[in-house]
């Protein structure tokens, strides 16, 4: 029977803060994981996608004879079979047909999908559909789209979708389908006021979010429910989609999320699900549909953008006004553009002691491919832009800009946006540490620059997670909480922090992908939520099953609860030891059994923290030291750091991945990646011959991660996100320590051709007479 | 875009392999390491539905030192050149140039012959080897004959092979012991924007012959003989002279349309490279005077 030990065990099970090693380590480098790609389920039949040759066109006559005729066709799709239902989605805006109706309004949207009994007949069929389009002439840039007599993208009023979450849907003005912005103090006059001006346009790139692993869906809908396979980093916001797509109960739509390989919001929100359902549904069987890479590349991209931007600043070194104008091209279809709009407008401002402040974005139609989530949006777009007037200004009041910036950053607490979350980060602090870990104001060879930045990003997304952990009568529990495996290590994370409370062994602690049929409910897996807001849950719950724990331990020792704690894989009371196996059989009178915990995360019921919007601002600051080579206009990353301002490290070797992963991202952001299209919208470079991605031989000599813990964010033990901001902040470093290298750059990518042409126009590195 | 159907052929002469491929005409294609094939079959560039692969046919195989240079068959990797010692012992910068190529997974399988095959202009070999004088080994309807590489290459894609033809392989004669060769490549994307490859011959600090090669600019390598030009110079008069003629070059070499850079840039790189290319190639001619040439390339 239970055995009660009063030689304590040692407590070295602590986990939280610890590098324990991630736990899809192993399956995953023997090829042992399994993807949606990997899912075969009985019956199921092959899909490929008929694409829009044409940016914008009517769609006359779609003829599928020869297509059907082929041997093993089953079902082909077109936007006739969605007569019977309104087959318009987005989140945002509801502006998608699941395939094109009638019109295409991008080069690669899906007009048919075929289902075959192989891939190879799936794709001969696609070959053999007839499609007579009536072409026009497309809008595929922002100048052209806003032109007052552009032709429109959409000519019907969108509607907002089932998480729009952005307030009263503006009336819609030519091509822009949101607007967001804000003010506060008299601009104008400030600007009058003030003794330094800075302003220029600025532009950023298409760039495509590259995970390995394409979007990948197997979709298996029969009467009145639907099993879905699918590569999504928001299985419940999928659910909830589809379901009102297909007219289905939620409970009647089941997301099923193995592992995914990579995501960086490339899969969040919907993207090739109802396409997968529309086939299933007309096949009557599963249908698997697989994206090819350049299939990929037109489902999602991040926003390119052109900033007008104005900083002022007294003649005392004080930064007091700027005003961001900036029109953030979304593509055909919204997808999460409008939010995307909103964060940006949130980030320009920078965090700053502002006495005036204008901003105003917008979100533009074009007729190219649809513009969604990509790591760090909104704050990677508009960071490097106040972050180099920042620096300008220093320059021309010859202040360093280290000290010029701790003497403008918001205070702990200070207001970063009217109404919203006061700071929750010490930046000067923050920017020590940086300019530290880079050697600020240390000598530096010719031809090399060093640059610092600092920003803000909303982060946390909406604060609802639920979790379950399941503690079974072997001593093993098993957690069960919506967060995606996407290679952020979310497994191992929560693992350890169910591990930390119920004093276990981390690889005790199983956590598995999400059934949404037996996965308690999670808003999504981005904005750097997961450890913050879903691992909060797996807190709670954890701390659930140990109270349950010590109900069973007080009546055992006849001690009073607060007196218990648990301890290496049990609980004691200072003196007495109990395993919580001989807990959970105590409890129950024989050797079965399990405890269940619930952890639920609200706004409303926060301690302030998660009633507040944002649930915290995550921290995008970094240094970066370059070299440029005049002649050909090379840029080489020598050295970077970041900041990893977390409150609580719950495993320091993640936090460091993900601040090296991000770094290699802006590196690929900043100077070389970028979606190109022809004047028809036709996308120019959709393989990895001509997009460059990010490789090892980029990696800089140096990457240091400097992680903060003040134990200031909401999350479990003080924790908060991180992940995004040293993609914004690494970005914007690059592009201060260019300009510091005497060639400020006003668009990205920084590619050689656009430095040297830079460094040509400025005539001498020595610049002068750029921004006025 | 999966491969499609396609059956394979494994001949085991030059002979065989050659009149399998003249019957097959267009049906057929020659398949070696298949890093450029079978991506041009997926993508439904190549439409080949039978494959004749030349890995078995052993005269396609082995790097030779032989007298006056090294023989090194069409079959052979970049992997193979890049650790081969006979070509490090007569040159060296032959087996750099082969290790910048790609990546490890396209080196260790991809051979020279399959890329001066495919005639892909973004081509270091193709430079490389013209700079040097080399001389390629086709099997041309039953009979060898010898060629230059840039006559192999017609344009884009294109060389003088027909159906049923063949590289064996490429001769690379040995540089002269006071001569150097430098190559540079420009890479912005994945492959090479701009090679250019240098043979400089010196004696006591003058040039004695030059030889100076520029591809992955335009439809094939541009390959120019400065011996005349350049014979007798150093120092200044060196520096000066080879500023005019690579501008000269720069100004008028023909470009492929529709490159992600612009003409303007493309000959300000092709004007950077190769003067560096030769500025090098005279320095460390003259430092290296007497031993093998050792210099390797380098990445712009
Ligand atoms: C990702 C990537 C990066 C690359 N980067 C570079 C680079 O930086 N620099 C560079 O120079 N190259 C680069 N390449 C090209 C690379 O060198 C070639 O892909 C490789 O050498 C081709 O050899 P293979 O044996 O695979 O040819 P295969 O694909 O087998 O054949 C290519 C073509 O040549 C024909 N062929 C092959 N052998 C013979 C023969 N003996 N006689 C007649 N015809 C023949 C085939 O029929 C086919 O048409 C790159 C390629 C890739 C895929």
């Amino acid at each position: 029977m239970a055995t009660v030990i009063t030689n304590l065990p040692s407590s070295k099970a602590g986990s939280v803060g610890h590098e324990v090693p991630r736990s899809d380590a192993r399956v995953k480098l023997s090829g042992k994981a399994q993807f949606t790609g990997d899912i075969r389920v009985p019956g199921m039949l092959y899909g490929a996608v008929l694409r829009s040759p044409l940016a914008r066109a009517r769609i006359r006559s779609v003829d599928l004879r020869a297509a059907l005729a082929l041997d093993g066709v089953v079902a082909i799709l077109t936007g006739a079979d969605l007569m019977d239902m309104d087959p318009y989605y987005g989140h945002a805006l509801k502006d998608r047909p699941i395939v094109a109706i009638d019109e295409v309004r991008f080069v690669g949207e899906p007009v048919a999908v075929v289902a075959a009994s192989s891939l190879s007949v799936a794709e001969n069929a696609v070959n053999l559909i007839d499609v007579v389009y009536a072409s026009e002439s497309p809008v595929t840039s922002l100048q052209a789209a806003l032109l007052p007599d552009s032709p429109l993208v959409h000519t019907k009023r969108a509607r907002p979708g089932f998480a729009h979450g952005l307030g009263q849907l503006p009336d819609p003005e030519g091509n822009v389908c949101y607007r967001y912005g804000f003010s506060k103090g008299d601009v104008s006059n400030d600007f009058v006021q003030a003794a330094v001006v800075v302003e220029g346009e600025y532009r950023f790139p298409a760039v495509y979010q590259y995970a390995l692993e394409t979007h990948s869906v197997v979709a298996d809908h029969r009467g009145d429910e639907v099993t879905i396979w699918a590569s999504c980093q928001h299985p419940f916001l999928v659910r909830q989609e589809i379901a009102d797509l297909f007219d289905l109960d939620l409970d009647r739509v089941r997301l099923i999320v193995p592992f995914l390989g990579g995501g960086f919001g490339s899969k969040s929100y919907t993207k090739m699900e109802p396409i997968a359902v529309a086939i299933s549904r007309k096949a009557g069987r599963p249908v698997r549909v697989v994206n090819r890479v350049d299939e990929s590349m037109v489902t999602t991209r991040r926003h390119n953008m052109v900033c007008r931007m104005r900083t002022a600043a007294s003649a005392t070194g004080e930064l007091i006004a700027r005003e961001a104008d900036f029109w953030l091209d979304t593509g055909a279809y919204a997808d999460n553009g409008p939010r995307v709009t909103a964060t940006a407008g949130d980030a320009a401002p920078g965090p700053y002691r502002w006495r005036s402040v204008r901003v105003d974005g917008r979100c533009v139609y074009t007729n190219t491919a649809p513009a969604g989530s990509y790591r760090a949006f909104g704050a990677i777009h508009l960071q490097w832009i106040g972050e180099l007037q920042v620096d300008e200004i220093a320059r021309r009041l010859q202040v360093d800009p280290l000290e010029f910036r701790c003497r403008n950053v918001l205070p702990v607490g200070g207001e970063v946006r009217a109404g919203a979350k006061p700071l929750d980060a010490d930046l000067v602090g923050d920017l020590r540490k940086v300019a530290a870990a880079i050697d600020w104001g240390q000598p530096r060879t010719e031809g090399r620059g060093v640059g610092l930045s600092v920003g803000l990003l909303a982060a946390g997304a909406h604060p609802v997670s639920m979790a379950t952990v399941r503690l079974g009568a072997d001593a093993g529990a098993t957690v069960l909480v919506g967060t995606t495996e996407m290679g952020q290590g979310a497994r191992t994370a929560m693992a350890q922090i169910a591990a930390e409370v119920l004093a276990l062994p981390s690889e005790q602690v199983v956590v598995r992908g999400t059934d949404t049929q037996y996965t308690p409910y999670d808003r999504s897996t981005g904005a750097s939520r997961s450890t913050t807001v879903a691992g909060k849950a797996v807190e709670l719950a954890a701390r659930d099953v140990l109270a349950a724990l010590e109900e069973t331990a007080a009546a055992k020792f006849e001690v009073p609860l607060d007196r218990l704690s648990a301890r290496a894989g049990g609980v004691t009371d200072g003196e007495r030891w109990i395993s919580h196996q001989d807990l959970i059989r105590a409890r129950f009178g024989f050797a079965g059994g399990e405890l269940v915990g619930h952890g639920m995360v609200q706004p409303s019921r926060g301690s302030g923290s998660f009633a507040e919007g944002p649930v915290f601002w995550e921290v995008c600051l970094a240094a970066a030291e370059v070299a440029v080579d005049p002649v050909t206009g090379v840029v080489r990353v020598i050295r970077t750091a970041s900041i990893a301002d977390v409150g609580r490290a719950i495993n320091p070797q993640l936090i460091r991945r993900q601040d090296e992963g991000a770094t290699l991202q802006a590196i690929g952001n900043a100077l070389f990646e970028e979606m190109r299209y022809d004047p028809e919208g036709m996308l120019l470079n959709d393989t990895l011959l001509d997009y460059r991605v990010p490789s090892a031989l980029d990696v800089p000599e140096r990457m240091t991660c400097v992680i903060v813990e003040n134990g200031d964010g909401p999350g479990p033990f003080g924790a908060k996100g991180c992940g995004e901001g040293a993609f914004a902040g690494v970005t914007a470093a690059i592009a201060t320590a260019v300009a510091a290298a005497g060639v400020p750059m006003q668009e990205l990518p920084m590619t050689p051709e656009r430095v040297w042409r830079r460094i040509q126009t400025l005539g001498h590195p020595d610049r002068e007479g750029e921004a006025s | 875009m999966k491969l499609p159907q396609f059956e394979l052929h494994r001949p085991t002469s030059v002979d065989a392999a050659a009149r399998l491929l003249a019957d097959l005409g267009d049906d057929g294609s020659a398949f070696s390491g298949g890093t450029e094939l079978l991506l041009a079959m997926k993508l439904g560039l190549i439409k080949s539905r039978h494959l004749v692969d030349l890995k078995g046919l052993p005269e396609l195989h082995g790097i030779e030192l032989r007298p006056g240079g090294v023989w090194i068959g069409a079959g052979v990797t970049h992997a193979e050149i890049e650790a081969s010692p006979a070509v490090r012992a007569i040159l060296a910068p032959l087996a750099v140039m082969a290790s910048q190529i790609a990546n490890m997974r396209v080196r260790a399988v991809g051979t020279i012959g399959g890329n001066l095959c495919f005639a892909d202009p973004n081509s270091d070999p193709a430079t490389f080897l013209s700079a040097v004088g080399a001389r390629l080994r086709t099997w041309v309807r039953g009979e060898s004959r010898e060629v230059a590489p840039e006559e192999f290459t017609v344009g884009p894609y294109q060389t003088v092979l027909e159906p049923g033809d063949l590289l064996l392989g490429v001769w690379v004669p040995t540089p002269p012991p006071s001569a150097n060769v430098v190559h540079l490549r420009m890479k912005i994307h994945e492959r090479p924007s701009v090679t250019v490859a240098a043979m400089v011959e010196a004696s006591h600090g003058e040039v004695v012959a030059a030889r100076l090669a520029v591809g992955s600019v335009g439809p094939k390598v541009l390959q120019v003989d400065l011996g005349e030009e350049l014979r007798g110079l150093g120092g200044s008069a060196y520096s000066s002279r080879v500023g005019a003629l690579v501008a000269l070059l720069a100004g008028s070499i023909p470009l492929l349309p529709e490159r992600p850079e612009s003409p303007e840039y493309q000959r300000h790189l092709v004007r950077v490279l190769s003067t560096r290319a030769l500025e090098v190639g005279l320095a460390a001619a003259t430092s290296s005077a007497g031993r093998p040439a050792q210099n390797g390339g380098g990445e712009a």
